[in-house]
């Protein structure tokens, strides 16, 4: 009797724990980009309609859209970096507050740095270690594209290391200041041990009005 | 555990079996829905920042 209630116990601790994985895996993909593309339309109807004006966001609103044309990725960029709020949503989440806030595109020097999954939750900088110098990074919002080419990339970094979001970032090759992005994800993937960051130097700045960038053409 | 709740489903055993299905339908949606996402954050996967901590 209590071998047999012993072995339903462990069958059922490992169906849970395949359910998990499971969970993991394959469900939050499935609701993060649901969410993402929400969010995605939510913000091209309002541009369309002449809203969503720059300057201050509330914490986890979209304020703009990020192709990585390279990867296929097209990701809503919100906020801030809460994980419920923005991450977990399948967006991106741009570093605002406190030691860790950072430029928006359209400062006039400054790094624009955001965070996104590697695993699950809509994935979107899984295969960033795949970018190339030169690669381009658009910033899309309501009145500009923010036109990037990736300019070198950190493997692996502690994830106190803040100073690869600071403004002119050891490392990255940039010796002043200058209008830069910054990507960070986790590494290796799965793990949460450490961090690999993207940075991108600015190409372009286009109104909306001259039409799409050539990255986005084709 | 599963033999009792089994013995005690009403009706023959297609009903029970249905009953039963039914009952793990339930028990995947709440640990999805709420059970899972609660759990995530407590472990130690996912965490893309840079925070300083």
């Amino acid at each position: 009797m209590i071998s047999r209630g012993l072995g339903e116990l462990f069958i059922t601790v490992g169906v849970l724990m395949l359910l998990f994985v499971t969970y993991q895996l394959w469900w939050t993909n499935i609701r993060a980009q649901q969410q993402a593309d929400g969010a995605a339309h939510d913000l091209q109807e309002e541009w369309a309609k002449g809203k969503g004006r720059p300057g201050a966001f509330e914490p986890g609103q979209g304020f703009a859209l990020l192709h990585i044309p390279k990867l296929d990725v097209v990701v809503p960029v919100a906020e801030g970096i809460d994980k419920q709020q923005v991450l977990d949503r399948g967006m991106v989440g741009h570093y605002n507050e406190g030691a860790t806030k950072t430029a928006m595109p359209d400062a006039r020097t400054g790094n624009f740095a955001v965070a996104g999954h590697r695993n699950t939750h809509g994935e979107p900088f899984r295969y960033i270690n795949r970018l190339k110098p030169g690669d381009p990074i658009v910033v899309e919002t309501r009145d500009k594209y923010y036109v990037y080419k990736m300019a070198s990339i950190l493997p692996q970094t502690d994830p106190g290391n803040t100073s690869v979001i600071g403004p002119v970032p050891p490392g990255s090759g940039f010796t002043k200041p200058g209008r830069y992005i910054t990507l960070t994800t986790c590494t290796p993937e799965f793990t949460s041990k450490y961090r690999m960051i993207v940075w991108g130097k600015m190409a372009e700045e286009r109104p909306r009005s001259k039409g799409k960038p050539s990255a986005l053409v084709n | 555990m599963y033999g009792w709740i089994w013995r005690h489903l009403p009706g023959n055993a297609w009903v029970r079996a249905l009953i039963s299905l039914v009952l793990v339908f339930a028990v995947v949606y709440v640990l999805f829905q709420y059970v899972f996402p609660w759990a995530e954050p407590l472990l130690p996967f996912n965490d893309v920042t840079v925070d300083g901590q």
